[in-house]
């Protein structure tokens, strides 16, 4: 068994032998793809998934201790290309092994949602040749504007949370009652006076209030079209600004915003700014133009 | 594309060259007594024709490798600029990319060739068979002798800028041999760098002519790797472009940002999506002086 660099998996499983030609043949055509499978216990098995028999009449076997992998996940550059994996296909005549190439670039209407079958070799190659393609700035910058939207969003959810469920205001007739009689020019009794004053000079109260305002704030910039998608892609910097993608380095990005991008790694995930942006993790960014 | 004037960098330190050797066994032999039978069934000279057998025949074991050390061959000339024969300048943008992948297939070369030593002696058996009487033991090597038959092997170097001569000759000779190598130089770097812009040029000439639909209006038949290639180009480009030309990098971008986004199925299907990126890519040819 041809033993390649980039598949790697552990050593008590063996690719089988269906899979193996697969496997080794996109192996060698490209090496810059990885080949791995962590898990011992799952998609294997001590029998080939086409039954052989050896000269003497005996069903093939794995080797003593080891098991026969049936899937294995890709890689390029730690980005998972997709998912090779072999099974059976039933019918009348029996059964046939059948290759399962596995891609979210696959959509099907039916049937398995992102893979597709086949029985013939060279099919499978095609197909995992065209599948397994790294995302494009386009692809990266979709994905990654899904997740700094959700972040941000629930992130000004939480900062505007507290004022708007009056969380530290337990009392909120004697707070109705506070603001009628200060409508009104009424007096205040001091019994509401003195609670609800304590609670809005308290420092927590003076922190809900700030993280509400930062949080309207920044919902008015994000409803502006203001801001600017940042994601750090190997080193330079996939931005979208206006719904154009650019690629740069750090050095050739507009110098404010390369100030605002410096500010935000330094701060924690899910953090808002003000007049700055949103730090979704230490490579997704959501900056004020 | 006039010769590109280099700017104030130094190319020693943005690139290094490489040279990549891979060798493998033919395992071509001449037929000497076939040779001389055709020869004069033919009533030709002795040297008007030659037959050579290939020892491996029937088997794809060799062949596998052979392929792959063609495959590894034009991968170097993708991922480096020409320089000298057999030696490549690699921009250091891309070393480390390079250096990896280089390293997997220098350890699959080796995982063939052990695999076909392996199989060798059963192999040598077989042959007997599928060579027929064009088989003869003695000239299948030994197989101690095999793994030397197959190289694999690179060095990196540095880009030397000066001539460097230190031979005992006048300094009229040496400074003879200096300009001629600073010529040679100069030369080679323009020759560099002008490379991706001649890889640039091809595709998008290519994409042009793809994307042109016929006369009766329909379109030219393409594959994805239209989009795929040029998308893969771009991200090359960024790294071949060792000394930073301004002009080379704008118009990697004006190619990346006509090509971010499209599906070449939409391209087949959507007759005003093939004319909008033809546009832009005629834009990008039309803009610079190739």
């Amino acid at each position: 068994m041809t033993k390649l660099a980039n598949i790697q998996i552990p050593d008590k499983l063996i690719l089988d032998p269906f899979l193996e030609q697969l496997v080794n043949k996109l192996a060698l055509d490209n090496p810059q793809w990885v080949f791995s499978w962590k898990k011992t216990n799952e998609m294997s098995s001590p029998w080939p998934m086409q039954s052989k028999k050896d000269a003497e009449g005996n069903n093939i076997k794995a080797p003593d201790g080891l098991q026969y992998l049936r899937a294995v996940y890709v890689f390029e550059q730690s980005e998972r290309l997709g998912k090779l994996s072999i099974g059976l296909r039933y019918s009348r005549s029996g059964s046939v092994a059948t290759y399962y190439i596995e891609s979210w670039r696959i959509e099907n209407q039916r049937g398995a949602r992102n893979g597709t079958y086949t029985e013939k070799f060279d099919i499978a190659v095609r197909k995992a040749k065209k599948n397994f393609v790294r995302m494009n700035h386009d692809e990266v910058m979709k994905k990654g504007e899904g997740y700094i939207k959700d972040g941000i969003f629930s992130t000004l959810r939480e900062l505007r949370e507290p004022i708007y469920r009056t969380s530290l205001i337990k009392d909120t007739v004697g707070l109705q009652k506070y603001v009628f009689c200060m409508a009104r020019g009424l007096p205040i009794p001091d019994e509401i006076r003195n609670s609800l004053e304590d609670v809005f000079r308290s420092e927590k109260y003076e922190l809900h209030m700030a993280n509400y305002e930062l949080a309207i704030e920044m919902g008015t910039q994000i409803n502006s079209d203001s801001m600017v998608y940042v994601i750090n892609e190997g080193g330079r910097y996939l931005c979208k600004a206006n719904d154009d993608i650019m690629y740069l380095e750090f050095d050739s990005l507009p110098v404010a915003w390369q100030e605002r991008i410096a500010v935000l790694q330094l701060m924690e995930d899910h953090e808002v700014v003000r007049n700055v942006g949103y730090r979704y993790n230490s490579t997704h960014f959501y900056i004020i133009a | 594309m006039e010769n590109f004037e280099a700017p104030a960098i130094s190319l020693a330190s943005m690139a290094m060259l490489v040279e990549l050797r891979i060798s493998t066994w033919t395992a071509r032999k001449r037929d000497k007594e076939t040779t001389a039978d055709l020869n004069t069934a033919k009533e030709a000279d002795q040297d008007a024709s030659s037959v050579y057998k290939y020892l491996m025949a029937g088997s794809d074991h060799l062949s596998k490798i052979e392929k792959y050390a063609a495959k590894c061959r034009a991968w170097n000339g993708t991922q480096t600029l020409p320089w000298m024969k057999g030696i490549g300048l690699l921009p250091m943008d891309n070393f480390f990319s390079y250096r990896e992948q280089l390293g997997t297939m220098e350890a699959n070369f080796n995982a063939l060739v052990d695999d076909f030593i392996l199989a060798y002696p059963t192999l040598v058996s077989a042959q007997a068979f599928k060579l027929g009487k064009y088989f003869d033991a003695s000239e299948f090597p030994d197989v101690a002798s095999l793994p030397r038959r197959f190289k694999f092997e690179y060095n990196f170097l540095p880009v030397p800028e000066k001539g460097d001569f230190r031979i005992q000759c006048e300094d009229r000779v040496r400074q003879d041999l200096a300009e001629q190598y600073d010529k040679m130089f100069n030369n080679k770097m323009n020759e560099a760098m002008r490379d991706p812009w001649d890889r640039l040029h091809k595709m998008l000439s290519k994409m042009s002519e793809t994307l042109t639909d016929n006369e009766d209006g329909k379109r030219n038949i393409f594959r994805d790797s239209l989009v795929n290639n040029a998308l893969e180009l771009c991200g090359l480009l960024s790294v071949l472009n060792v000394m930073k030309d301004p002009a080379l990098e704008e118009a990697r971008r004006m190619l990346e940002k006509a090509i971010n986004g499209i599906d070449p199925e939409d391209l087949r299907k959507i007759p005003s999506a093939r004319a909008e990126l033809k546009h832009s890519v005629d834009d990008i040819l039309n803009k610079f002086q190739w």
